[in-house]
């Protein structure tokens, strides 16, 4: 078991390269292949999850981090300061990451589920695919900052393809867009990364006399677990984590799509595949806000006290511009792009609180909205292979030929908004309670965005799923076989989540109370 | 002296065979040329950790600097011609290049061991004049030609002005050897310090236009697009090194006395050339000139941490900084041909040097679009390729001099290279072939070239290890 996380890198990574060696004609086999690739390691990502140790989280110190595996790659002599620097991929993950990681692994295992309807080119789709789900694995199970940064350019190369090859109309443009954001936010987040480390290294070195620090004299280190077992023994000066605070806050800014840097997110959606949406939509907008939490809440917390009102205001404002923008929206995949915009500045806002019910309502939220996004992508998908159009207008009156999808949908709609007895529920109470705690005008204005949520979804699905039949083919199939494996699954999830929060706060609990202790809420 | 023996004797070898020969049998020229210069790698690498020695009364001298150099050299040479013999473009190339390349190569490994002014000099017009002819090889085309021009008056004019510099050196100096010469410049320094300023500028400018300095650059795309595409791949590696190692051995034994007061000119130098020759490729068309442009900015990515040292006293920093500008040589050597060599065969086989020559290679050869990623990619600077280990070693030089802001702009400017590397790469998987489908078959040597580049950029990439215990335990002075 000690091994688990790199075995999640590693399965799909050999899946891949298994599908490239096939033949492009053996569609059964490169779709079989395909979808062990990725359930294989979800089903080891959900067996790590059961046997998480949840006491054992919160405490300061260098054993924080669960399911550790380390293997060295370089040692660069004299990096800064005559310190050697060693560079290695490290595994580890804790209460935030952990059911990330299982996000991942549900959500990828859907996508390829889902990809089954691709026809065209259906062996480069399921190899960049795994490279995704790869890459997605490895940036949450990263324990080390170049680790990390490594698996989070190769989502970046793997989506950009994914978008343009299996894209829409104008998936060229849409997908360089997307390269170009997430490039240059990676180049900030690269800066960012980089100065942490050498001013850690810096600072550690200059109070190595008076205060024992672990691994000295190994001060330059890019392992995440060391530089949060230094952070309360070096001190870091405010200034500099003011500075380097702001360098992160603007990637993840730009990362995760909030106003005004949002606009890749819509078209990006709108010119994808189903598949490649469910992925985006489901585990890669998460990996913004969990940078926040990570480096930034973390390793920064003083920083993050210092900017807590930016961030505030920040998440709010992208809570009422997304659910504004997403009430016009005419595209059902731009009305969930926006939605998600929406719902990723409530755990903006959340994160802002410095409260640990705030942070665990983060935690909720994120993966709460994954599933949910990827259920919205996958259902509007569905109806879309069967009506033909994602436009609002053209659409009515489904609920009398596809009832199934239809009333999937409505599941998930009523999730988004936060229907008691679904994830969204307890993921917006208790962010809400956090920050009601610290900011209670803006979060007044937070609740807002609940309200708008509820106006924005339920009028498309009032014209979607009821009303006058509009669209011209009547006689449609409804859910096959292989699609309701993805709907009943992520309802379950939903559901279970909604009714039982337990089976995530256990794990989430720790390290949100470990987390609000540092940052002083 | 054995090595570069071997080369120029080849050269003659080959050049008075290659007379004799009736045109059928010609075609073995490049294999006598490939002979040749396997036996001096050979050669070379046997002596590669010997002790320091001097030749005739110092105008020569093989340390570690000179080898690893001239290792760089040997190894480009020979997949160049590698490269040579497996294109057949539509002109075929005239077989003398067999042995002009192989007196280029032989002026090259001249002005790496070279002490002496005359020395240096006499290599570096070697390597020139070769050059420029080759550059003019496709005598019946009119942009050949146009290059071979360009680059014959450009070069000459950056020749004149090397040689108007070294003369003012020596008669400060009062010597050639470059050694005495910066033991007689210690009081000089203080009573000819205007002269010695001029001699400085004026050898930079011819330095700067032979590497591709920017703003003496203008001449490098309209030359590498013109010369034979095995040419373009000798400039933009050969050339380059050697001129590289003439700056920086003059530089660094003359010159760098007095470093601490002129550095930044090299740095404002690195910085233009990174920022314009990276911002320049973005508007080209023609994945020729695309290349040309980014090797423009290698350039600038080479000269950094020259540059970075300029403020350090540590002895330490000066070798860490040579040690990676020589991986990072051998990282771009590898990448680069490689690139240049899978260029060769798409533009054959499509008759355009376009970026839509590209369009669809994974359908019709999946083994050189897959190759050209690779290449791609390590030029982009993405890790677990060399391109990557070459510019972190780069960095770390200049993070470690307290120059972070080179370091800023060497990662700002790959970003902007990640946009034209990907239109490459966006044209090869995502658009579908133009007109004709037949597959793409590359000839075995082709094949052998390119595996060799990818092979060492990805060993370079994930196990760079050796090659850096190697540098870094080198003793680079003696």
């Amino acid at each position: 078991m000690a091994d688990v996380l790199l075995l999640l890198v590693l399965i799909p990574a050999l899946a891949a390269l298994l599908i490239m060696a096939l033949s492009s004609k053996a569609t059964g086999m490169i779709r079989a292949v395909g979808l062990l690739g990725a359930l294989i390691p979800a089903a080891f990502a959900i067996a790590a999850y059961a046997a998480f140790n949840h006491g054992a989280t919160g405490a300061i110190g260098a054993t924080a981090l669960q399911y550790p595996f380390t293997v060295r790659w370089l040692a660069v002599a004299n990096a800064f300061n005559m310190l050697t620097l060693h560079i290695q991929f490290a595994f580890g993950v804790d209460g935030v990451s952990m059911p990330l990681v299982v996000l991942v692994g549900v959500v990828s295992t859907l996508s390829c589920v889902r990809s089954f309807r691709i026809t065209e080119r259906a062996k480069s789709h399921y190899v960049w695919m795994l490279f995704l789900t790869m890459g997605l694995y490895g940036v949450f199970a990263a324990s080390d900052l170049f680790t990390f940064f490594f698996f989070l350019e190769s989502t970046l190369v793997s989506s950009y393809f994914l978008i343009s090859i299996w894209g829409g109309e104008r998936r060229h443009y849409a997908a360089t867009k997307f390269l170009i954001y997430r490039g240059f936010a990676s180049v900030v987040l690269l800066a960012g990364l980089i100065g942490l480390a050498y001013t850690f290294a810096a600072q550690a070195q200059s109070v190595s006399n008076s205060v024992v620090l672990p691994n000295a004299p190994n001060f330059l280190s890019l392992s995440i677990s060391q530089l949060i077992a230094e952070v309360q023994l070096i001190q870091l000066p405010a200034a500099t984590q003011n500075v380097l605070f702001l360098v992160f806050l603007l990637a993840v800014l730009i990362e995760e799509a909030f106003v005004p840097f949002h606009t890749w997110l819509p078209d990006t959606h709108e010119n994808s595949d189903t598949g490649t949406n469910m992925m985006i939509g489901g585990a890669l907008m998460k990996i913004g806000l969990y940078v926040l939490l990570r480096f930034g809440a973390e390793l920064l917390p003083l920083g993050l006290q210092h900017y807590a009102t930016l961030l505030a205001v920040l998440g709010v404002i992208s809570i009422l511009y997304g659910a504004v923008v997403a009430i016009a929206s005419r595209d059902w995949r731009r009305l969930i792009a926006f939605s998600s915009i929406s719902h990723m500045g409530l755990v903006l806002l959340a994160i802002g609180s410095l409260q640990a019910i705030g942070i665990q309502g983060a935690v909720f939220m994120l993966v709460s909205s994954g599933l949910l996004t990827a259920l919205l992508f996958f259902t509007v998908g569905a109806q879309a292979d069967r009506t033909g159009t994602f436009t609002i207008a053209n659409l009515g009156g489904l609920s009398k030929s596809l009832p199934v999808i239809s009333g999937v949908m409505l599941v998930a709609a009523l999730g988004s908004v936060g229907l008691p007895g679904m994830s969204g529920f307890i993921s917006e109470f208790s962010l809400f309670v956090g920050s009601f705690t610290t900011f209670p005008v803006l979060s007044a204005l937070g609740t807002l965005g609940m309200i708008l949520a509820a106006l924005y979804l339920l009028y498309a699905m009032q014209r979607t799923t009821f009303g006058p039949v509009e669209t011209r083919v009547t006689e449609m199939p409804d859910a096959s076989a292989v699609e309701y494996v993805p709907m009943v699954v992520l309802v379950a999830l939903v559901v279970l989540i909604g009714v039982y929060p337990d089976v995530l706060g256990n794990v989430v609990h720790g390290t949100a109370q470990a987390i609000a202790a540092r940052i002083g809420g | 002296m054995g090595p570069e023996v071997i080369v120029i004797g080849g050269a003659f070898l080959i050049m008075i065979v290659e007379l004799f020969l009736p045109e059928p049998q010609k075609k073995i020229s490049p294999w006598l040329a490939v002979v040749a210069l396997i036996a001096s790698a050979t050669v070379l690498a046997t002596r590669l950790g010997a002790t320091v020695t001097t030749y005739s009364t110092a105008a020569y001298v093989v340390d570690g600097f000179g080898s690893i150099f001239k290792l760089v050299i040997l190894i480009a040479t020979l997949l160049v011609i590698l490269l040579a013999i497996a294109d057949r473009s539509a002109e075929s190339l005239p077989y003398e290049y067999s042995y002009l390349v192989l007196f280029a190569t032989g002026g090259a490994m001249i002005i790496t061991s070279g002490v002496d002014l005359v020395t240096l000099y006499v290599g570096l017009e070697l390597l020139s004049i070769a050059s420029y002819i080759l550059v003019a090889l496709y005598r019946k085309s009119a942009r050949s030609t146009e290059g071979g021009l360009k680059y014959l008056i450009i070069g000459s004019i950056a020749s004149a002005c090397i040689l108007y510099g070294l003369s003012f050196l020596y008669g400060v100096g009062g010597s050639t050897n470059l050694g005495q010469i910066g033991i007689n410049l210690q009081s000089g320094w203080t009573n000819y310090s205007g002269i010695l300023y001029l001699s400085l500028g004026l050898v930079l400018v011819g330095i700067g236009v032979k590497v591709s300095i920017v703003p003496f650059h203008l001449w490098t795309p309209d030359v590498y697009e013109g010369a034979p595409t095995p040419v373009t791949a000798y400039l933009a590696v050969v050339s380059k090194a050697a001129v590289f190692a003439f700056f920086l051995r003059v530089f660094i034994w003359v010159y760098g006395q007095k470093f601490g007061q002129w550095w930044d000119i090299i740095a404002w130098l690195s910085v233009i050339t990174m920022v314009v020759g990276n911002v320049g490729a973005l508007a080209q068309r023609n994945v020729k000139r695309i290349l040309a442009y980014s090797s423009v900015g290698q350039a600038g990515y080479l000269l950094l941490p020259f540059a970075a040292v300029g403020t350090s006293t540590l002895l330490n920093d000066m070798w860490q900084a040579l040690s990676s500008i020589a991986f990072y040589l051998f990282a771009y050597m590898f990448m680069t041909i490689g690139a240049f060599a899978v260029f060769a065969k798409v533009a054959e086989a499509s008759a355009s040097e376009d970026i839509d020559a590209f369009a669809g290679l994974y359908k019709r050869s999946p083994f050189l679009a897959s190759m050209m990623t690779l290449f791609l990619l390590s030029l982009a600077g993405l890790p677990l390729t060399a391109g990557f280990v070459g510019k972190f070693m780069i960095f770390l030089v200049a993070f470690n001099t307290g120059q972070y802001w080179l370091g800023v702009i060497l990662f700002a400017t790959s970003a902007i290279a990640f946009y034209y590397y990907f239109g490459i790469l966006k044209a090869m998987f995502t658009r579908e072939p133009a007109g004709d489908q037949e597959r793409i078959k590359s000839s075995p040597t082709l094949i052998v070239v390119v595996a060799l580049c990818a092979l060492a950029t990805l060993a370079l990439g994930i196990v760079p290890a050796p090659l850096m215990d190697l540098l870094n335990g080198l003793r680079w002075f003696g």
